[in-house]
């Protein structure tokens, strides 16, 4: 995986697994970092921001278990904060700024959201997902049974694999 | 025995009581009015305490603030979070305060940055951008960009110069300006301001304050501080509550236990 390439883009052969990555990743990644790369910030500032940007939305983030989303946004506030350190004047005046706080505090929001809960929403979509899948096993498995050895398929011409 | 007393010296003496305050209610006016900051010099003065300056980088109107502490080995003024935090400079590094006579001590801190800074700082910045305003390649960069790039990394001087060649297309001698230039003289320029020395001369605090590239204020500081605090809040909030349903849940159990206890007092009777 290269910069130019993130894990968001790649492919897998099991449609399953491309479900999990959409699931587990955020699409608006990519978006948000070229944003970034773009802006007029200084090298230090889109720094800050890019490493802010990729942690907020990784899958370990996916994956925590927060008590409620008003204590992400303080996590995430805290961690805002500590990007403006590496700004300087010319980089706080830019109206790139203020834009791409607000949009990575909005994307956030809504990760948050998928975070709280006994019951997350991704995993019980994960669990959905698996059992989903297995019960389509078990079907096939049990045509493939009921279909015997084929024998009757060849007179009735209706084998395990319709 | 009885005294009497002239009603003219009654008058007399009202008349004295009443010029007296009317002259008190005067110069009190007066000071509230032409000298506001007369508590905080006489606290200061009272109590040891140091003086902030704090100065408004835009207007360059000060405000005098009591140096006050909540706890005496505090790292920051407890300024009621009027102006931000400001850190105390015997935490934050070498600076020199002004002495005045009866051995009071001002610190000049900006109203939106958390440090002090003092007059050596204040004329090394003016120093810097005069030194720099020499090399006319920059001529393009306004104080607060010049700064910025001044104080940026070798290593993101290439990204970081090209960036403002993209912003401005800026020409020297009529022709385009190349990044590969703009870097160089950039260079150029912090190696001879690491050589210059400190130039003796006019010296402005609000000049200096608005010159400082950093972005973070003494009001960021500040709001880190509450969100810690928020964030410690809930934590003790949400232990509360568990507390209170332990409480509640072995409350139950001991009345259960104590129902339980009686009960079989009473069958074993």
């Amino acid at each position: 995986m290269t910069d130019d390439e993130p894990y968001q883009d790649a492919e897998f052969s099991g449609e399953h697994y491309n479900y999990l990555r959409d699931f587990y990743t955020s699409d608006y990644l990519p978006l948000l970092v070229n944003d970034i790369k773009a802006s007029h910030l200084s090298p230090r500032a889109q720094r800050a921001f890019i490493s802010t940007v990729v942690g907020a939305c990784s899958t370990t983030t996916f994956l925590s278990k927060q008590q409620n989303v008003q204590d992400s946004e303080i996590g995430l506030e805290l961690i805002l904060n500590t990007i403006i350190p590496a700004c300087n004047k010319t980089d706080v005046n830019l109206p790139e700024y203020p834009r791409l706080l607000e949009q990575l505090k909005e994307h956030m929001r809504y990760i948050a959201t998928r975070t709280i809960g006994s019951d997350r929403e991704r995993i019980l979509n994960n669990r959905q997902t698996v059992e989903h899948i297995q019960t389509m096993n078990e079907k096939e498995q049990e045509k493939k049974r009921k279909s015997g050895l084929g024998i009757l398929g060849m007179f009735t011409g209706k084998t395990g694999d319709d | 025995m009885a005294m009497i007393i002239d009603e003219l010296f009654i008058f007399g003496g009202i008349l004295a009581a009443a010029i007296g305050y009317g002259g008190l209610v005067i110069i009190y006016s007066d000071l509230q009015k032409w000298v506001p900051e007369w508590r905080t010099f006489m606290h200061a003065r009272k109590k040891n305490l140091p003086i902030l300056a704090l100065t408004t980088p835009g207007s360059g109107e000060s405000y005098w603030v009591l140096g006050e502490k909540d706890d005496k080995g505090d790292p920051t003024f407890d300024t009621k979070q009027q102006f931000g935090i400001q850190v105390d400079p015997n935490f934050s590094g070498q600076v020199i305060p002004e002495r005045y006579k009866g051995g009071l001590k001002v610190y000049h801190f900006a109203t939106t940055l958390p440090f002090a800074i003092d007059a050596r700082h204040t004329t090394a910045i003016a120093t810097a951008i005069a030194t720099a305003r020499q090399n006319e390649i920059l001529d393009f960069l306004t104080d607060d960009e010049l700064m910025s790039l001044l104080n940026t990394d070798r290593d993101d001087l290439d990204e970081y110069c090209s960036i403002f060649i993209e912003m401005y297309n800026p020409e020297y001698n009529e022709c385009p300006l190349a990044a590969a230039e703009l870097i160089n003289s950039v260079i150029a320029t912090q190696d001879k301001l690491a050589r210059t020395a400190i130039k003796s001369g006019w010296n402005s605090y609000a000049f200096a304050f608005k010159n400082i590239a950093t972005a973070y204020l003494s009001q960021d500081l500040h709001q880190y501080g509450l969100l810690i605090e928020r964030k410690v809040r809930r934590n003790m909030e949400d232990w509360s509550k568990k507390m209170a349903f332990i409480s509640i849940i072995g409350f139950a159990a001991l009345l259960v236990l104590i129902g339980a206890a009686v009960a079989y007092t009473m069958i074993s009777q």
